[in-house]
């Protein structure tokens, strides 16, 4: 289980925080740090609209509504991860529209339940109860948050 | 966990056109092929960027293969011609890959063993919807 890197975006497609893990020597990407952002900004938002178009009116089906009422899940339809042959991207979005993208390694299972606990804990007290930040801005990464993200992620086996 | 059922299935060429789509289900809501066709070159676009997105960069990477989401799963096999067979299953299905397997087979016996197709154009091929809807379609009992 290993986990590449963790970034959170907000509403205006900007890259607030970003944290990466470089376990063992690699050759230099040809992307830079803020290009790629964006790419997975991109492919995220992407798969988002094609989930909702594909997924559609059986959000209002029965079915759903049994399953949401079961898993607490507020939000709507939403797409979970995706897997590649090197890698899996997990999403989660908050109500208020934050992204909070993980990439580990492709052997993960689901990962949501570690993104909804990093919105909960260290997003929660070090952003949005810290009278010091303002939402508004663009970066929002603190030490505290990045120090609290690492505990979770830590966490993770 | 409702019972796994096969929503449907769409055939990509090289150049992410749509020249296949077949429903197996009614779970999932109808989409002209229109909306077919945008779906399917988003879905082309995204699964190249993907593989650009590697944190890996000592070996080369795929797109995407598996996308799974609250309310269907996405299963992704790219042969190596470039052709991309998509199927949309129920969240967790078991057998999606081995399904896209059969399916690959089945497309080759059928559709490229037939001397009228044009490679990269739409198919239309009845023997392919029969041996398909033999496997893929949930008999009625079961539903």
């Amino acid at each position: 289980m290993v986990v590449h890197s963790f970034y959170i975006f907000n509403r205006n497609c900007e890259c607030v925080h970003s944290q990466k893990w470089q376990h063992y020597h690699q050759q230099p990407k040809e992307l830079s740090e803020e290009e790629e952002q964006k790419l997975i900004f991109g492919v995220v938002f992407s798969i988002k609209g094609l989930v909702k178009k594909i997924a559609g009116e059986w959000v209002n089906s029965l079915m759903i509504e049994i399953h949401r009422s079961l898993s607490h899940h507020s939000a709507s339809e939403q797409f979970q991860s995706f897997k590649t042959s090197r890698y899996r991207l997990h999403v989660y979005e908050s109500p208020s529209g934050f992204k909070f993208v993980l990439i580990t390694d492709q052997n993960t299972t689901n990962m949501s339940s570690y993104l909804q606990a990093i919105y909960a804990g260290p997003f929660n007290s070090a952003v949005v109860r810290n009278p010091l930040v303002s939402v508004a801005d663009g970066v929002l990464s603190t030490d505290k948050l990045r120090r609290e993200v690492e505990l979770v992620v830590r966490s993770i086996r | 966990m409702s019972f796994p059922l096969v929503h449907s299935l769409w055939i990509l060429n090289k150049a992410g056109g749509l020249v296949y789509s077949r429903s197996f289900s009614d779970q999932l809501p109808n989409l002209n092929s229109n909306e077919q066709l945008v779906l399917a070159g988003t879905l082309h676009g995204v699964h190249a960027i993907c593989s650009r997105l590697s944190p890996v960069t000592s070996t080369k990477c795929s797109g995407i293969q598996v996308l799974e989401s609250d309310s269907f799963d996405l299963t992704i096999f790219l042969t190596r011609t470039g052709t991309k067979f998509v199927l949309i299953t129920t969240p967790g299905h078991p057998a999606s890959q081995a399904l896209l397997n059969r399916v690959y087979e089945v497309y080759a016996d059928t559709v490229m063993k037939n001397p009228f197709h044009i490679p990269e154009m739409p198919i239309r091929n009845e023997m392919l919807d029969t041996t398909l809807d033999g496997f893929l379609r949930t008999p009625d009992f079961m539903t």
